[in-house]
């Protein structure tokens, strides 16, 4: 019998793909961008990304982001 | 850069190989940030950069080092263009 639509969570990482996300980091610091590639470490590459810390914002461009410091990945509209 | 070739997503650690002899920034787990010129790099994200600076908030030059090999399991991330990420360091390089 064909199972109703699984989620996975790599299903929904590449649904984010192209979009724009947030990414909480370990250390209180996150950051946005428009997520490019991941791999099952969750190391992202993100295209013109800002680093929004307590201090305010600030531009990075394109990014990697090691998988092993990511908290939380949601997209932004 | 490498990007969507052929309809496949080249993955994160394709990024920085194609990165190498270009220079980067790197930002690792306890703040420390360095920019230089990415010559080496592995499967677990070690890095060896040359001409590396220790850097501030992005601005501010605290160390010259020359050549650098940072564990990849210190790095944070790592910024492909270094010019947006510390444009006062590498404007002044």
């Amino acid at each position: 019998m064909a199972s109703p639509e699984k989620v996975s969570t790599f299903k929904v990482m590449n649904e984010y793909l192209n979009a724009s996300v947030y990414v909480k980091l370990r250390g209180g610091e996150s950051v946005k961008g428009v997520l490019k590639s991941f791999d099952q470490h969750l190391n992202l590459v993100l295209d013109d990304a800002e680093e929004i810390s307590g201090k305010g914002s600030r531009s990075l461009g394109t990014i990697l982001v090691r998988g092993d410091s990511v908290v939380a990945i949601s997209p932004v509209k | 850069m490498p990007g969507n070739q052929g309809g496949k997503v080249a993955n994160p650690l394709k990024y920085l190989k194609e990165a190498v002899d270009t220079q980067i920034y790197v930002k690792l787990k306890d703040g420390t940030e360095y920019v230089g010129l990415l010559r080496v790099t592995d499967s677990t994200m070690n890095l060896i950069l040359d001409d590396s600076v220790e850097v501030k908030d992005g601005k501010q030059v605290m160390a010259k080092l020359g050549r650098v090999l940072i564990r990849g399991s210190m790095i944070q991330y790592i910024s492909f263009t270094p010019e947006r990420a510390a444009p006062d360091i590498v404007g002044a390089k």
